[in-house]
């Protein structure tokens, strides 16, 4: 039986998937320091660009997952090389977040505990969400969705107190060039990140417009990054954003209403930690769907405790410390993502539209003929 | 060697959970997928039990991309 989700949970795992990816990490600002919100607008329309990329792709073969479109425009064998790429970068980025969320774990919650154990248990839950369905994932994102704006806001509210203004101060002081570097890494991260959803919203209820979902989707999960990260620069000031890998959260830490009402940043953890569950889970929905499709199997279901099993080991030998993860992040990654992020989206969708433009011509010369 | 003990009690769960119906439905395909991640999965927990330095992709993406940008 073939899954749907709705419009509605569409648009709510784009944002979910969006504010997951700087949930506890934060937006990089290495470049453009405290214009780091210019950057994000920024970003946005550049994210508002690509989407228009990815929903094309979907409308053009309404009912189709990225794999299937790609089997369809590129045939046999190019189609699974391709399909393969995409199947590779779902489990890279699976692994990453791994890493970041059991890495977040061990030194705040759990120091003593071993590497391994986070690693294993966190994708063992991505698991039982996947063997699931992406039907229960979206129902999952909708039924928790309220619960983050709710805490969002109210942690926003309540450290209004510790807002300094002058931290956003100078604009521009270093002109208008490193905005635009950091634009560039926004975009990547965690904007453009969301072409794996492309997988799911195959699965998109009929009648939906995939151009509604992305751009809905696009400005609820941009405006939360820009909220998160306002929130961030005005407690904490670039600086102090520089020094700690896991700046928002820390920044909510320093919330205190005397000695009763303070350490709220337990509550607000436990709410990135479900962003990452879901981002990972969609992680190996897409893996496990892609290695599917390349070796024909068909229900992806009974192959995703392998990957997530193998992306466990994988996350183990990746890197020796969290701060190679953040310079990974911050330096290499952004070039190593943009050939499947952006160069294979817009190659698919250029080819889709030359195909379906010749396929539309021969139609029309045999209905002319034949009238 | 606790992480090699853990993923074979793991795998042993998964065999069960879906291997064994996978070949009850004859499902080949997905059963010599299954199998081969699966093994693949205990062989790298076997290197890391016996210390042996497994290849990281990473290192060399890393050195590629730091030669193109010229840093």
């Amino acid at each position: 039986m073939k899954e749907i989700i709705s419009q509605k949970h569409a648009v709510l795992m784009l944002s979910f998937f969006i504010f997951g990816g700087i949930a506890i990490t934060g937006v990089p600002t290495l470049q453009a320091e405290q214009d780091v919100w210019i950057a994000i607008i920024l970003g946005m329309i550049m994210a508002f660009i690509i989407y228009f990329v990815y929903a094309r792709i979907l409308t053009l073969f309404p009912g189709n997952g990225i794999y299937e479109v790609i089997g369809i425009v590129f045939g046999k064998v190019l189609g699974k090389i391709i399909s393969l790429l995409y199947t590779w970068y779902a489990f890279f980025l699976g692994t990453l977040i791994t890493i970041a969320f059991s890495q977040f774990i061990r030194i705040y919650a759990l120091p003593e505990t071993p590497d391994a154990v986070m690693t294993i248990v966190m994708p063992m839950v991505g698991v039982y969400a996947v063997k699931n369905g992406i039907e229960t994932i979206g129902r999952f994102v909708g039924a928790l969705f309220p619960i983050v704006i709710l805490s969002m806001i109210t942690v926003t509210f309540l450290s209004v107190y510790l807002f300094d203004y002058s931290h956003i101060k100078p604009v521009l002081y270093n002109g208008l060039k490193p905005v635009l570097v950091n634009t560039f890494y926004i975009f990547i991260r965690p904007f453009a990140e969301s072409v794996l959803l492309l997988a799911v919203y195959g699965s998109l209820r009929k009648k939906s417009s995939f151009y509604k979902v992305y751009f809905s989707g696009l400005i609820i999960g941009g405006i939360m990054v820009l909220l998160v990260t306002f929130r961030t620069l005005l407690i904490f000031g670039i600086h102090n954003m520089h020094f700690s890998t896991y700046s928002s959260y820390e920044s909510i830490g320093l919330i205190e209403f005397g000695q009763s009402f303070q350490r709220i940043e337990g509550a607000v953890a436990a709410v990135f930690l479900v962003t990452g569950i879901f981002r990972g889970s969609i992680c190996l929905y897409a893996a496990a769907s892609g290695l599917a499709k390349v070796f024909n199997i068909q229900d992806y279901r009974s192959i995703c405790a392998p990957i997530a099993l193998l992306s466990s080991l994988y996350s183990l030998n990746l890197f020796s410390s969290v701060d190679e993860l953040v310079e990974w992040n911050e330096k290499s990654y952004p070039f190593y993502a943009v050939p499947i992020l952006v160069i294979l989206p817009v190659i698919i969708w250029l080819t889709a539209e030359i195909k379906m433009r010749i396929a539309k011509k021969k139609l029309q010369t045999s209905a002319d003929a034949d009238a | 060697m606790i992480l090699l003990l853990t993923v074979i009690a793991i795998s042993t769960i998964y065999i069960f959970i879906d291997l064994v119906p996978l070949y009850k439905k004859q499902k080949w395909t997905g059963f010599f997928v299954y199998s081969v991640l699966l093994l693949f999965c205990i062989l790298i927990a076997l290197l890391m039990a016996l210390n042996i330095k497994i290849p990281n992709l990473i290192e060399p993406i890393q050195k590629l991309i730091t030669a193109i940008r010229g840093e």
